[in-house]
């Protein structure tokens, strides 16, 4: 259905809403609340027509239950009710049985749901086969890309932004993405909605990063990408190849609540205002506790090393055109001095721990021979100085590229370490780029300095281009997606990676190979297999997986491949 | 034949207007040529050349000659398995049930309950798809198929018969009778598959000489270019001893040549699974402890049957050696002309291993048809068991069928009670809010709706 709004955009509407449940209010009192509010809940069975009954879970931000119910799904109404604490931050978790089955065949989640006095909050919500790819059809005019920006834009929502729409098979084995878009557009994965927008970066951009700035007015920021690249997923001389003119070195602004881009007059502020100080492509952007963004990483040319840029958004009073002065954030860009900084190509990172209020972040891959794989990253006390880094031995006998840094949670490990998992991406030996056939373990201990190291050569490791999600499934890792490499590239597989059995084994001192794990055969895969996507790990724990390059005819022509992925190691009523 | 025909269709006729004038558990009672489940085999069916290159191409002709001929063997029940991961080597087992369960639901013109029981069977089939045979598939597909049309979800049904028939294209209008609708949307699907542009595919995998097989039907090894089918959506799998098997839908353009590139990941027991094919190798070769071997083969690939054949090539003939194991064991020296006859002494190398007759290439006949369809063999003069006979679903008789089925009237309706749903929640909705209002004050409660959507 094809539901006109405002602006003339088309939304598209990919999904069904219907009521036959509902649930009405029974006030109870609890100490620390002062009301109840009332869940209705609504699904027709002839729309889900396997699901027998549904139980609703309601938990607490702390993960107590706050309530629960069951309902046997018949045709018509159907009438239950629950009790549930006035309050924030609830996630309502809906599982979904088949007859005579005792394990969740499908679930929906919402997270940060309020209940509130004397109003009502309507909650959509995707359900969803646990163990399956939900293909995004209907898409209409959007088309294909490869390397979007893929922002959580809060509330269900994700912005997609930018990417290539065109790809020329070059030298044999690489692709020139080429065809740089401007165009964005809003999914909502609760509804299945797509939202076209009517608003455009300023420019066109593909493989550019991008995060929503969590300040009173949310805004999302897009730095660099490019107008064009190359990629070789099978590695050789080059992995990316970037000439200086197609890299860029500005970044986009988006108003959340607005749901445009802005220029820079619209904040007072001129075109060289958001430029940072180089062309980064992949740049990888840390967010730090006060909300400031560091950017690093992503030059062209290996000399503009240890550079960084920090993004802080501040409140300043500003005339715009004629109208009287105001007071507007904008970002406000500064440069971070040199620091002992390695030259970082797409770097990964991701965030270790609190230093007195202050995050410390890991910084990974994406450097040159003499500098550190590892680094630590500790935010500045005080913004009249940058924060610290400090290299790290990391035990890594190659230089890793594009390789993904996913930090392992839900196991029992020692209390100052943190362990991550470092997999796919390819390894840089001598001047040859070689896709990696190894997944390492890392253990860093930042206080002490020391890193543990742990190889596998598990088939897993086997992708570039590619997209992994840790620490939303506790104790697993999620990979899709990718190139293998290989001359007549079939695409990755879609592998797990369980933190537990790992440890295990490596306490036993046993290969590792076996803590990585294939999907059930049924639940497939990205289809076609792509790699060079954009994706995004969402809040009901699912995964959006958008564009790519499509292996079975090595373009990124066509309609748009959207999917919603809900892995079948989710477990809808763990958390 | 064609007067018989005639005399057996008028017979038919009768009882089966009789059978509705006494009521539908006279019809139960008829004997209905069902397919009896015998006991569930599962065989590994290894094929490995001798030491030779000539061995290597001979032993993949051997392999698809018998994996041509495997399929056959699931009128007995019996199937491949083990050599290739699948996620659930009992699924098909469950799946057959639910189909069992799903036909006697659509015989009873349950639709919600026989799409219950199809979608379970389908769901439990795609665990382990690559090893289901043809027939199977195309039950669970035109099971689905009726029971979408039935409920007036035409263009779902559409996809499942198209699939359906093309995996099993001994299907007719009439075995699709269960309700008109079904009837003529198969009839439909039918036109358009016959009508449709053809096409081709070429298939890759990341292993070589991977099994090819397009709905449900044995074409080849990898590297393969397929042409000639019919464009739209089709059934494949690709199965490599020691890898996890692939198994799910092309599109196939009319015209064109579709790259299908499958990727294959070595299973997670291949290790187990390769060793202990090392294992029977070298004792078939050494002639020594060949039936423990296989037995630890059986163990490893969860079979319930294990053939192992070493072929080599030997002149003009194919010299094999190997093994049986399953109720009983027993070692295989055989050499066959390589010639016409190959084809036939390696099916019946097959049948006297498994120690069953090999049934017959059209053993399936039709599937699923709908009981009033049926004729009924034992009642009448003149009817030859066997004899399969059409009903004509214009036929009066079925027309009568049709008009004497209970009406359920609005009530049957999905929409009647999404209509009703609606209302009767926002009904129930304003209840509440009043309610509250009238008793305990405007602000003593909040609300959630939640809609749960389904994106598609």
């Amino acid at each position: 259905m094809d539901i006109p709004i405002a602006n003339g955009a088309q939304m598209k509407r990919l999904s069904f809403v219907v009521l036959a449940l509902a649930f009405s209010c029974e006030v109870v009192q609890e100490p620390e609340n002062t009301g109840y509010g009332t869940i209705s809940f609504a699904v027709d069975s002839s729309i889900i027509a396997e699901i027998q009954r549904l139980d609703v879970l309601v938990k607490r931000e702390d993960g107590s239950v706050a309530a629960s119910t069951s309902i046997n799904v018949s045709p018509g109404l159907n009438v239950a009710k629950v009790s549930v604490p006035i309050g924030d931050g609830y996630v309502v978790t809906v599982a979904g049985y088949r007859a005579n089955e005792s394990t969740p065949y499908a679930y929906g989640r919402r997270r940060g749901v309020r209940v509130s006095l004397g109003s009502s909050t309507d909650v959509q919500m995707a359900i969803m086969k646990i163990g399956g790819f939900a293909k995004a059809s209907g898409l209409g005019e959007l088309s294909n890309r490869a390397f979007p920006t893929v922002v959580d834009l809060g509330d269900g929502k994700v912005l997609v932004a930018g990417g290539f729409k065109d790809a020329k098979a070059v030298d044999g084995q690489g692709f020139e993405l080429r065809g740089a878009s401007v165009e964005a557009f809003v999914f909502d994965t609760t509804t299945g909605q797509v939202v076209t927008l009517d608003t455009t970066m300023r420019l066109p951009r593909g493989a550019a990063s991008g995060v929503l700035v969590g300040i009173d007015e949310p805004m999302v920021m897009i730095f660099g990408g490019a107008q064009k690249m190359t990629i070789y997923p099978s590695g050789g001389p080059q992995l990316v190849y970037l000439s200086d003119e197609d890299a860029i070195d500005s970044f986009e602004v988006f108003d959340v609540k607005k749901m445009r881009f802005l220029q820079p007059s619209d904040l007072g502020q001129t075109e060289d205002d958001w430029k940072m100080r180089m062309a980064r492509v992949f740049p990888l952007v840390l967010v730090m506790a006060d909300k400031s963004l560091v950017v690093l990483g992503g030059p062209t040319v290996e000399t503009k090393d240890k550079e960084g840029d920090l993004i802080e958004w501040k409140q300043v009073e500003v005339t715009v055109g004629d109208s009287q002065a105001r007071k507007i954030l904008r970002p406000v860009r500064r440069e971070l001095p040199e620091i002992p900084f390695a030259y970082h190509f797409a770097p990964s990172g991701a965030r270790l721990q609190n230093v007195q209020g202050r995050y410390r972040y890991l910084v990974f891959g994406g450097t040159t021979n003499g500098h550190a794989i590892l680094e630590l990253y500790t935010e500045a006390s005080s913004k009249d100085v940058s924060g610290s880094f400090e290299g790290l031995k990391s035990g890594i006998p190659k230089l890793p590229y594009m390789m993904s840094l996913l930090p392992l949670t839900g196991a029992d490990v020692k209390a100052d370490e943190y362990l991550f998992l470092a997999v796919g991406g390819a390894f840089k030996e001598g001047n040859t780029f070689k896709r990696a056939e190894t997944a390492y373990v890392i253990g860093v201990v930042p206080d002490k300095k020391v890193v543990r190291l742990k190889a596998s050569d598990t088939g897993c490791a086997k992708r570039v281009f590619h997209t992994a999600f840790s620490s939303f499934i506790p104790g697993k890792v999620v990979m899709v997606g990718g190139f293998r490499g290989e001359p007549s590239d079939p695409g990755a597989l879609t592998c797990f990676f369980d933190v537990s059995k790992f440890i295990d084994l490596a306490k036993q001192g046993k290969p590792v190979d076996d803590a990585f794990f294939q999907p059930p055969a049924g639940e497939g895969s990205l289809n076609p297999p792509r790699g060079a996507h954009g994706a995004l790990g969402l809040e009901n724990d699912a995964i959006l997986l958008v564009g790519g390059v499509n292996l079975n005819d090595k373009t990124v022509s066509g309609q748009l491949h959207m999917e919603v992925y809900a892995p079948s190691i989710i477990d809808p009523l763990g958390r | 034949m064609k007067n018989l025909f005639e005399k057996s269709w008028t017979k038919t006729v009768s009882l089966l207007l009789v059978a509705v004038m006494i009521g539908g558990d006279a019809l139960n009672a008829v004997a209905f040529a069902q397919e009896t489940p015998a006991k569930e085999r599962r065989l590994a069916l290894i094929v490995a050349p001798g030491e030779s290159k000539d061995d290597v191409v001979t032993a993949y002709l051997a392999k698809g000659i018998l994996l041509g001929t495997l399929e056959r063997f699931a009128s007995v029940n019996l199937r491949r398995a083990g050599t290739a991961f699948v996620e659930d080597v009992s699924a098909l087992r469950v799946a057959l049930q639910k189909v069992e369960e799903g036909r006697k639901a659509l015989q009873a013109k349950r639709w919600e309950d026989a799409l219950a029981a199809y979608t379970a069977a389908k769901r439990a089939m795609e665990k382990a798809m690559a090893f289901a045979d043809r027939r199977l598939f195309a039950r669970v597909f035109k099971g689905l198929g009726v029971a979408l049309a039935s409920l007036k979800r035409g263009e779902e049904a559409r996809r499942f018969m198209r699939l359906s028939f093309l995996a099993y294209p001994e299907q007719d209008a009439s075995s699709y009778a269960f309700s008109p609708e079904a009837r003529a949307l198969f009839a439909q699907v039918v036109t358009e598959v016959q009508s449709a542009g053809l096409g081709g595919i070429s298939v890759e995998a990341s292993v070589e000489k991977a099994e090819v097989y397009v709905d449900g039907e044995f074409r080849g090894f990898t590297p393969i270019r397929i042409a000639g089918l019919v464009e739209g959506e089709h059934w494949i799998s690709v199965i490599s001893d020691g890898y996890v098997a692939y198994s799910g839908f092309i599109e196939v353009k009319a015209g064109a040549q579709t790259p299908v590139v499958v990727p294959l990941e070595a299973m997670p027991q291949e290790n187990a699974f390769r060793s202990k094919v090392g294992q029977i190798e070298k004792a078939v070769v050494k002639d020594k402890d060949v039936e423990a071997a296989c037995r630890a083969l059986m163990a490893v690939t969860q079979t319930t049957d294990v053939i192992y054949l070493r072929v080599s090539s030997k002149q003009n003939a194919v010299a094999i050696s190997g093994a049986y194991c399953g109720e009983t064991f027993k070692r295989i020296e055989a050499k066959f002309q390589k010639d016409a006859t190959l084809v036939q002494s390696l099916q019946g190398l097959l049948a006297s291993s498994l120690g069953v007759t090999l049934p017959s290439a059209t053993a399936g006949g039709p599937i699923d048809p709908p009981e009033l369809a049926v004729p009924v063999a034992t009642a009448g003069e003149g009817i030859l068991q066997g004899e399969e006979l059409i009903v004509d679903p214009d036929s009066p008789i079925f027309k009568e069928t049709v008009r004497v089925k209970k009406e359920k009237g609005i009530v049957s309706k999905w929409w009647f009670w999404t209509a009703l749903g609606v209302v009767a929640g926002g009904i129930l909705a304003t209840g509440v809010v009043l309610a509250r209002k009238g008793g305990e004050g405007a602000e003593s409660t909040g609300e959630i709706r939640i809609y749960l959507n389904q994106i598609k």
